[in-house]
């Protein structure tokens, strides 16, 4: 066996060999193709760790004559112990014969000590023609897994299952387009068993999916801290312009006001790229035939239902944190106010948040001490937008987090993100994140601490609301 | 070469945001491989040596855009200048105000009352109101808070700069507290309007001390105490002996005596200045002053000097650490090494987009094969005639079994000798090169006259799907058989 865990991925053209290399190594630049050929070569894809090689995998070409490989090697036969010899010895006598480009090279690392993950199309029948490839690979005498692989809506997996159970020790669904992280682990784990005689191997793969899980939570932390700094600048910003004597101020107003919002659009837009790298994403596109949802202008009223909080959540929210604030007062006089602070707290909190203003941020007008004036746009003062925001980006990052790199279309949303996306956060948490904006606003921004605390509630909220079950 | 000095911190909080900034086009996992590498080799865990370290070791191999060094330069230096400036205003005013308090012209003493009053009593003042500025807002004094900032000559000295500067940069606003945005920047600005006026301040009294000396050493001073208030000697006494308590022990001969105190006292309403006789006696309150002027003017100065340096020194760390680029550097340097993917290059095959033709004619006698069981033997006529306008002569199956019983097949199509030959193939599929051997196989028996049509058929035999009849025509127009056709049956 290798060294390290390496496992070659084999099979019949186009069934989803290297959609399965480009979901585990997530890397979306693995050429998939519905031309069969297009894989040429053998490409090992490291995971590496303090550069220490934890597994591998090799994408392979797919069979192209399985038939003649098979005969040729029962023409050679010696008996069953010498079976994996007169394998090596088919690749050592057609080395540069184009007629077997394809199996020398799937078989290479194989012969090299590669475990074998053969995959299937489970959407599609079964066809004997497969049993060729199955018994070539029996021959090696390497450990063997079976992928079937869900290329289409049909369901053969049983008819399958029945096929490979005969060749191979273990059998496993994985649909290379629609895997989660978690399946992904799922099938890492699935290895280890495959792995299991080699002990070595086994401790490899059981620490590559512990460091996968702990570099996972890292992703989402760092992404976490890229919505609350979009979060913390959109809050804190504002558009300033000299206002000279007779100026029109409302005419200023309405040309800063939208230079704001053209600024907070591509402040969204940095953001989504920015987590869609930390996942490996970088040639997602969010195409507006498709996801729509996340294209809808982040001003629009469209956006505003579907991703703010209602008006009864805000007055609740709103209550809930005013009813926060009075009870401190309450308790630093030792409740001698008799909970009014946190009655009239409530009451302010959620009348404030009910009528709060909908427009997008106050104008005024400001003197300088040394002469003259500025007309100042901000900053944001609509109670809803936030919401909208912090909305707006959950979804984004829940889409980016469980898409994985073998899809090549754009990503596309699914019905159940519903209305008021943002009011699915917990309604506890919500009242943290309205003290959050509500001490951006204040203070043009949050301090070290007070950032760490609102990266902590957004990854939160990123668990309250998904992954979505499968 | 880059300078880590520490007291180019403010410098490099201006220069690493914004090289970071920029930095933010190269891809991740650059960035990830490469401030992973350079803290490998960092000791220490404070972040900011990290940093600073960092910033060490990447400017050697990309410098900083000219207009962010040359901007944080500028700003460093007018940091500089503007201290500079408020030393040269304070020793002015504190030597101007020494040279006013201390003015003898050999008739009237110099008021020892009026001398405590500005030197002493008024710095006490200003010390407090300074002491309210250096609070954390505290709700309340928010106003007041304001209102003396504003008044502050730091804050003034900065809203000038910025005025004069006219500088457009945000970062600019760093200097002027009212202007600057966020808490760390907030911080930043409001210490360091106070080591200003602590500069200020401190400047004032070194140039009021030193004036006070230069005329008591060079003239001859006279002192007195003269004052409005219903005061008695007594009183002004016991008030003297509460201020030089501070120094009672460790200077005696500054605590003005009783007879001193009886013996100064003037009054202007007198026909004339005190006499000559008590002139000795009149200079005895120097050490007094000097001393009061450096319990109260010059000790608690350079004390809140030292306080608002060392906040301002946190401040700046914290401007620095705060910035969220700076702080998703310091992550990706503590960023666990994990590296997914392939060094190797993908050199994966690429194909014409070119489409098969259609077979050109459409009816006839055909034989047919079908290829790995993409239909059973007793569909094939039904499905011919519905399809296609063929009628089949013979059908037969290959690509199941071994090489040799395709081999058979293709001696028994040659005997046909067929106009035409359908091969039903499994539209689901890939076709492989399996295929195309037989299909090679065949042309060289049937001659090139004959038209070999391949029909891709759908699972549960239905019509193949658009996607793939499109990979089959492209794979069949790649056999580049002239004589090979692929038809659909939709």
């Amino acid at each position: 066996m290798s060294v390290h865990p390496t496992f070659a991925i084999v099979g019949h053209p186009n069934k989803g060999k290297s959609s399965i290399v480009a979901t585990l190594a997530e890397d979306e630049t693995v050429v998939v193709s519905p031309d069969p050929g297009t894989t040429r070569h053998a490409r090992g894809f490291q995971m590496q760790s303090d550069g220490r090689v934890l597994y591998e995998l090799v994408d392979t070409p797919g069979f192209q004559r399985p038939r003649a490989l098979l005969e040729w090697l029962q023409a050679h036969e010696r008996g069953a112990s010498e079976r994996p010899a007169v394998v090596r010895e088919f690749v050592a006598s057609h080395e540069g014969d184009a007629r077997f480009q394809d199996e020398c090279e799937l078989l290479r690392p194989i012969l090299a000590g590669a475990g074998i993950l053969y995959v299937v199309d489970g959407a599609h029948p079964y066809g004997a023609e497969y049993e060729a490839e199955m018994e070539i690979l029996r021959w090696t005498g390497q450990p063997r897994m079976a992928l079937i692989n869900m290329i289409g809506p049909g369901d053969h997996v049983a008819e399958w299952r029945r096929a490979l159970n005969q060749y191979f020790s273990i059998v496993r669904v994985f649909d290379a387009l629609r895997a989660d992280f978690s399946k992904r682990l799922e099938l890492l784990r699935a290895f280890r068993e495959l792995a299991e005689a080699d002990q070595s191997w086994a401790r490899s793969l059981e620490q590559a999916v512990d460091i996968l899980q702990r570099d996972r939570d890292a992703r989402q932390r760092r992404a976490a801290a890229e919505i609350a700094d979009l979060l913390i600048e959109v809050l804190s910003d504002s558009e300033s312009a000299p206002c000279p004597e007779g100026a029109d101020q409302v005419q200023l107003g309405q040309e800063l006001t939208e230079r704001l919002r053209k600024r907070i659009r591509q402040r969204e837009h940095a953001a989504r790229r920015a987590v869609q790298e930390l996942y490996r994403h970088t040639a997602l596109r969010l195409q507006s035939s498709e996801f729509e949802l996340l294209t809808e202008d982040l001003f629009s009223e469209r956006s505003f239902s579907m991703f703010g909080l209602s008006n009864t959540q805000l007055s609740m929210t709103g209550a809930a944190t005013g009813a926060l604030t009075g009870g401190a007062i309450d308790a630093a006089v030792g409740g001698a106010s008799l909970l009014l602070g946190a009655g009239i707290g409530a009451i302010v909190g959620g009348l404030g948040a009910m009528l709060g203003s909908n427009r997008l941020a106050k104008v005024r007008l400001m003197g300088s001490a040394l002469g003259g004036h500025r007309l100042i746009v901000g900053p944001i003062s609509a109670v809803n937008l936030p919401w909208v925001i912090l909305g707006r980006a959950l979804l984004h990052h829940r889409l980016v987090a469980e898409t994985n790199h073998a899809r090549r279309e754009s990503l596309v949303l699914d019905a159940g993100a519903g209305e008021h996306f943002a009011g699915s956060i917990e309604a506890s948490r919500r009242r943290h994140f309205t003290s959050a904006f509500q001490l951006i606003r204040e203070q043009h921004g949050l301090s070290g601490p007070q950032r760490d605390d609102l990266i902590l509630w957004i990854v939160a909220a990123m668990k309250d609301l998904g992954p979505r079950s499968p | 070469m880059h300078d880590a000095r520490p007291g180019s911190l403010f410098h490099e909080a201006l220069e690493i945001p914004a090289w970071l900034e920029a930095d933010g086009t190269r891809s991740l996992t650059d960035r990830l491989e490469r401030d992973r590498s350079i803290a490998a080799t960092l000791p220490g865990s404070d972040p900011i040596a990290r940093v600073r370290h960092w910033w060490l070791a990447v400017r050697r191999d990309t410098p900083p855009a000219a207009p962010d060094a040359e901007f944080a330069a500028n700003l460093s230096r007018a940091r500089g200048i503007i201290t500079f400036l408020m030393l040269l205003i304070g020793a002015l005013a504190g030597a101007g105000t020494a040279a006013a308090v201390f003015r003898y012209d050999g008739t009237w003493p110099v008021n020892v009352v009026t001398v405590l009053a500005v030197l002493a009593v008024l710095q006490l003042v200003l010390i407090a109101l300074t002491l309210i500025l250096m609070l954390p807002k505290v709700p309340g004094l928010g106003a007041l808070q304001s209102l003396l900032s504003g008044l502050n000559p730091g804050a003034l000295a900065a809203a000038l700069y910025r005025r004069v500067a006219g500088r457009k940069d945000e970062r600019s606003r760093l200097l002027v507290w009212h202007e600057a945005r966020g808490p760390a920047a907030g911080r930043f600005a409001r210490w360091q309007m106070l080591t200003w006026s602590q500069c200020a301040a401190v400047s004032f009294n070194v140039a009021a001390l030193v004036c006070a000396l230069v005329l008591i050493a060079f003239t001859d001073l006279a002192f007195g105490w003269s004052t409005t208030l219903r005061l008695d000697d007594a009183d002004v006494y016991r008030l003297a002996r509460l201020l030089a308590a501070p120094w009672r022990e460790l200077w005696p001969a500054a605590v003005p005596s009783a007879e001193l105190i009886e013996h100064s006292r003037f009054f202007r309403l007198a026909a004339s200045p005190p006499s000559a006789v008590a002139a000795s006696e009149l200079t005895g309150w120097w050490p007094f002053l000097l001393a009061a002027l450096l319990t109260y003017g010059l000790l608690p100065r350079c004390c809140l000097l030292l306080l608002a340096s060392i906040r301002l020194r946190a401040a700046t760390r914290n401007l620095l650490l705060d910035d969220p680029r700076v702080r998703a550097l310091l992550d990706r340097m503590s960023a666990a090494d994990v590296h997914l993917g392939s060094d190797v290059k993908e050199t994966a095959a690429v194909f014409p987009d070119v489409d098969a033709r259609p077979a050109p004619a459409m009816s006839g006698d055909a034989a047919v094969v079908v290829w790995s069981g993409a239909l059973p033997l007793g569909e094939v006529h039904r499905w011919t005639a519905e399809h296609l306008r063929w009628r089949v002569t013979e059908a037969m199956a290959a690509g199941n079994r071994t090489i040799a019983a395709d081999a058979a097949v293709v001696e028994r199509i040659a005997g046909l000798q067929p106009e035409a030959l359908i091969v039903y193939v499994r539209g689901w599929e890939a076709p492989l090169l399996d295929l195309q051997d037989f299909i090679q196989a065949l042309r060289a028996k049937v001659g090139s006259q004959c038209s070999l049509i391949l029909v891709p058929v759908g699972a549960n035999g239905d019509v193949s799907s658009e996607s793939q009849r499109s990979i089959w025509s492209r794979w069949t127009a790649r056999v580049g058989d002239p004589a090979l056709y692929m038809e659909t049956g939709a």
